[in-house]
């Protein structure tokens, strides 16, 4: 539906202008003495000594998640790079002795140069392996090349994740059974 | 010879001395205090804080050291001036938009007698008119030097303001002047110190009201400052007329333009305020006197006060609007305002 | 002949006809896991159950053979049930790994449950635990939870490969596919068994975890290992080549191709020439790039007083040979065929042979440059002969050829790969490597094919065509022996094989055109035969209807 607008129609008070600048000083007035008595209204943050807190949903450098046992999370399935709109995420699969997890990256590349912290990766990941909640800010450097943060500078970041999904640790044996794989499909 | 000698040494020596005790102490005092006052002021009606960081150690004060930063780094600053080909100009328009701003300040009467008088001329209003009007030919010229469209455009509009209001702010000053039959300004102060009907004051806002409201307008508007400040408007004009001044050509400008709020605090006090009389005092006892000059300081800094806080509430016009305003409404206003006034006197003196 | 409905359409097929082919026929598809048209037909998936009138339960539409005034639905909701239960039943013990799985992307398995199922798993206890990663021998690795035991690797092992490795252990859900004790996957189709795998449970050693499917860029190209040319598919992502996989051709290689084949890739990764080598000064030499080594060559054919000697191999593509066959009969120079050392062929698709391009070649050298000698007339010439140049690097060089190529002045072979013959040489020119280089070849079976370049090629290399277009430029100035050429260096073997086919009488009515997809067999007296692949209806059309090609659903792919 339209929104009604009404138009103001004022009187010759109001169109004289004296009185209403008047007002308006009176208004203005009222406001610094209510600032200058109190200081509830000013929004002012002192940025070096108060800084305004990250909101949940900030998305800073990455960080690659960790197991319980301290293995990094991904399984190099390469959602990350496949759904990364700035291809910015290299990354070399390996196989390891796991046969439970198969498969690792040997190394995982991005380019922060070209990431534009969308968070698609984290969202496509099926692993919560990847997250871009470490608060951080890219780093700013002299060269182009101290821009890449190396599987190494991820690493570095990680803390065992809480999630349970994907890629859990198991035993493995030929009898046993699969604990904590996803049985829908 | 030995006594033209003593007297002119005489004359020049007070006038120095006076100079530097208005002009300089009272005058510059308040301007420079402006330069803080004027953003910590918006600041706090603002919800902000405004200026607090200059500092010496871990003194503050609230921000009041700007005032002293603000001059070191104005002086220091690289002054930068514009590829023009009107260089000399370029460097003489603050001098001309400053000097006569100060100048003004020679025939406002702080205080009762000569003595808080620089200079006591029969002229006296009209002093005023002549001075306070060359004030924009420094921002006219130095719109033209800078060799900037935005400034020219900024000048452009200083100078069809100004031509607009000069006119109406005079005719609003003639009332005051047939009231109090005088355009000596230490006349028309004294005379505002009596009484009519023996407890009102008889001074020219109580008179001549919408005189007042119209001096105060056409005032900020020859002053340039919001909500007439079209001659800057940033959002059109970069900066207006000052846009290539830098360190102290632009502070400067910035400097004449706080004058001038001081001026207008002076000349709107002196003339509808009472000047530096105080209702039912009368004498020369010296407390009397420094009460005198006290209240003269004190109604400026109201009017002062009153000016940054219009100019706070108050959004911009825009230029036709000022042009309107000045010409269909301020000028036939300050005429009718001289008729009535005019009939009126004639009643008055009849009876 | 037989008149069958399916899903309302109505369709005439041979007496004999599965069901499933006169779906296809039809224009409707079933959907099959363990069916596969090179292979025998278990029936043993389900996955196919079709409902046919005044027959009570559904039927494998792979299996049923059609009557006369059969009417079949595949649509209707008996069958889509039926469908949704198989997938529920196969996907019963399915680890759904899919973000590790190198199938994801071209698996069957996926596709199949997408489009008939999309229903979530209501399996309450743990799932069947098989060994996973577990090596079947040097090319193949086992993932038996992902098997669905469709046996399609059991049959190849057992009916193509003949070798039976294959076999199929314990019963129910514990089947798993194995091979017995001492015996590993070892023969030389084993990769085949990958291929057609329609899930993740066999994937090559080679290609796994190397790259996501939906990366690849995938073209249509022929084989050049040996003379039988199979048709491949070659993918490639960021320049690189990641993988050739077998393509559909009837006329070639049905649905296979040898181990070797694929092997190729490795034999020339990481190992192609960019740099070639020309002398110095002072007896010194440098590397450089291809043109420094022509402008010597240049030289030498301009001062050159006894002889000139072109060495063509029989690997080169047509146009290649095209090229310098004409090059050298401007050049009056005297052309010679050397072959590659043969290797062990077999009957299924090896050939002894292992030159991809033996008849085109000698076709049109026959027509170009009569009179050609072999590798033996090379050696008996080689004393007449002041300047040699040798084409493509892997002749096979015995001991005389060597020996005869090195009492020659002045030797340059022009080469993508390092060997005897380049150390020996004088000047080294780098080709451009083989999948960067297009052109078309013949088969041992007299069967022309198009090879693809899916690679850009190295800006310091050259291919064959242009470097002989350089040098007639070079040596032969403007004048009516150059004018006599017919192509540049900017020619495309697409331009040059029609000019080839009006001046090789072998090739007489062919165009590059008509050998896009599965090529042309060589005309029979002056005749193109009609190609033996239609789109309906004949016995040979068949097609894996499975074979793991990836469907591209939305664009992924991003630079190159």
């Amino acid at each position: 539906m339209a929104k009604v607008v009404n138009r103001m129609h004022p009187d010759f008070a109001t169109q004289s202008y004296v009185i209403e600048a008047f007002k308006g000083v009176a208004l203005v007035t009222r406001q610094f003495a209510r600032n200058i008595f109190a200081k509830k209204d000013v929004v002012t943050v002192q940025y070096p000594e108060d800084r305004r807190p990250y909101t949940p949903r900030f998305r800073g450098k990455h960080r690659l998640m960790l197991r319980d046992d301290k293995s990094v999370r991904c399984v190099a399935c390469m959602l990350c790079a496949t759904a990364c709109p700035a291809n910015c995420i290299t990354i070399v699969a390996q196989q390891i002795d796991d046969p439970a997890i198969e498969k690792a990256p040997s190394s995982f590349d991005i380019d922060l140069l070209k990431c534009i912290y969308c968070g698609f990766c984290e969202e496509a990941c099926p692993c919560d392996a990847i997250r871009l909640d470490s608060g951080v800010h890219t780093i700013p450097s002299f060269t182009r090349r101290d821009q890449k943060a190396g599987v190494i500078n991820l690493l570095s970041l990680g803390t065992a994740s809480i999630a349970a999904q994907g890629g859990e640790h198991r035993a493995h044996s030929h009898e046993g059974t699969a604990h904590g794989r996803s049985s829908g499909h | 010879m030995h006594l033209v000698d003593n007297v002119l040494l005489n004359i020049v020596l007070m006038t120095l001395i006076k100079f530097a005790g208005f002009v300089l102490a009272f005058v510059m005092g308040i301007a420079t205090v402006l330069t803080w006052a004027e953003r910590k002021y918006s600041a706090v009606l603002q919800n902000r804080i405004g200026p607090n960081r200059a500092n010496l150690g871990t003194i503050r004060a609230g921000g009041l050291l700007h005032m002293l930063a603000d001059p070191i780094k104005m002086l220091t600053k690289e002054d930068f001036a514009p590829n023009t080909p009107n260089p000399i100009l370029f460097r003489l328009a603050p001098l001309l938009a400053f000097v006569p701003a100060l100048l003004v300040f020679a025939v406002i009467p702080f205080g009762p007698g000569d003595n808080f008088q620089v200079s006591n001329t029969s002229l006296g209003i009209l002093f005023i008119f002549a001075i306070a009007s060359l004030n924009v030919y420094g921002s006219v010229i130095g719109a033209w030097a800078s060799n900037n469209k935005w400034s020219l455009m900024g000048g452009l509009r200083i100078s069809a303001q100004m031509i607009s209001y000069e006119v109406a702010i005079g005719l609003s000053l003639c009332g005051i002047f047939m009231i109090y039959g005088s355009l000596d300004l230490q006349d028309i102060a004294r005379r505002q110190g009596q009484l009519l009907l023996g407890f009102i004051p008889a001074w020219g806002i109580v008179l001549q009201p919408f005189a007042f409201v119209l001096y105060l307008a056409c005032a900020i508007a020859e002053n340039k400052r919001a909500p007439f400040d079209v001659a800057e408007a940033e959002s059109e004009l970069t900066a207006g007329y000052w846009t290539e001044y830098s360190a102290m050509g632009f502070a400067m400008f910035a400097l004449a333009e706080f004058i001038e709020v001081v001026l207008i605090g002076c000349v709107g006090t002196t003339l509808f305020l009472g000047g530096w009389t105080i209702p039912g005092l009368h004498g020369d006892a010296w407390w009397i006197v420094v009460l005198e000059i006290g209240g003269f300081a004190f109604k400026t800094v109201f009017l002062i006060w009153l000016q940054m806080t219009i100019r706070w509430t108050l959004p911009r016009f825009r230029y036709d609007q000022i042009m309107r305003l000045g010409w269909r409404i301020l000028l036939p206003a300050a005429l009718l305002n001289l008729v009535v006034t005019g009939i009126v006197l004639t009643f008055v003196e009849r009876a | 002949m037989a008149k069958v409905t399916v899903d309302g359409i109505e369709v005439e097929v041979p007496a004999g006809t599965s069901v499933l082919r006169a779906a296809k026929q039809a224009g409707v598809d079933v959907p099959v896991f363990c069916y596969h048209p090179g292979l025998t037909i278990p029936a043993n998936c389900r996955m196919c159950l079709v409902d046919i009138e005044k027959v009570p339960k559904p039927l494998p539409a792979c299996y049923t053979e059609v009557t006369d005034g059969m009417v079949v639905r595949t649509k209707s909701e008996k069958v889509q049930a039926t469908q949704a239960a198989v997938l529920e039943f196969i996907l019963l013990n399915h680890p759904v790994d899919c973000p590790v799985c190198d199938q994801a992307g071209e698996c069957v398995l996926q596709e199949h449950y997408i489009t008939y199922s999309a229903k979530p798993s209501r399996l309450m206890h743990d799932k069947v635990g098989k060994p996973k990663a577990k090596i079947l021998g040097p090319t193949v690795i086992l993932d038996a939870e992902r098997c669905i035991v469709c046996t399609r690797c059991v049959r190849f092992c057992e009916e193509v490969s003949k070798s039976n490795e294959l076999t199929v252990e314990s019963r129910g859900e514990h089947s798993e596919i194995t091979v017995p004790e001492g015996v590993e996957l070892n023969n030389p189709y084993s990769l085949n068994v990958v291929d057609i795998c329609p899930v993740g449970a066999l994937t090559s050693r080679e290609f796994r975890f190397q790259k996501r499917v939906w990366f690849l860029d995938m073209k249509d190209s022929v084989c050049t290992g040996c003379a039988r040319g199979c048709s491949v598919r070659v993918d490639s992502h960021k320049n690189k080549v990641d993988r050739i996989v077998p393509r559909y051709n009837p006329d070639v290689n049905k649905y296979w191709m040898c181990d070797a084949g694929r092997d190729s890739l490795n034999t020339r990764r990481d190992k192609g020439l960019t740099l070639g080598v020309v002398p110095g000064p002072n007896d010194t030499v440098r590397e450089a790039p291809a043109l420094d080594g022509l402008r010597a060559i240049a030289g030498w054919l301009k001062e050159s007083q006894e002889g000139v000697g072109i060495a063509l191999s029989a690997s080169l593509t047509n146009e290649d040979a095209y090229a310098w066959a004409r090059l050298a009969k401007e050049l009056g120079a005297k052309v010679y065929l050397l072959k590659r050392a043969g290797w062990q062929g077999d009957d299924i698709l090896r050939q002894a042979d292992r030159d991809a391009n033996d008849a085109g070649v000698r076709a049109t050298l026959t027509a170009l440059a009569p009179g050609f000698g072999d590798a033996k007339q090379l050696v008996k010439d080689a004393e007449s002969l002041d300047t040699l140049i040798v084409l493509d690097n892997e002749i096979a060089a015995d001991s005389a050829l060597v020996e005869a190529i090195s009492d020659i002045a002045n030797v340059a072979v022009l080469t993508d790969l390092a060997g005897k013959l380049s150390e020996a040489a004088t000047v080294v020119v780098p080709l451009t490597q083989l999948h960067a280089r297009e052109g078309t070849v013949v088969n041992c079976a007299g069967w022309v094919q198009r090879i693809a370049a899916p690679l850009k090629p190295a800006v310091t290399t050259v291919t064959p065509i242009a470097a002989a277009a350089n040098l007639a430029h070079a040596v032969l100035g403007h004048g009516e022996h150059a004018l006599a050429l017919d192509f540049t260096e900017k020619t495309r073997p697409a331009e040059l094989f029609d000019r080839l086919a009006a001046a090789v009488p072998a090739f007489a009515g062919l165009s590059y055109a008509v050998l896009a997809d599965h090529g042309r067999g060589l005309p029979q007296d002056g005749v193109v035969a009609a190609a033996r692949v239609h789109l309906n209806g004949t016995p040979e059309w068949e097609p894996d209807p499975v074979s793991p090609t990836y469907h591209r659903p939305f664009h992924l792919r991003r630079g190159a």
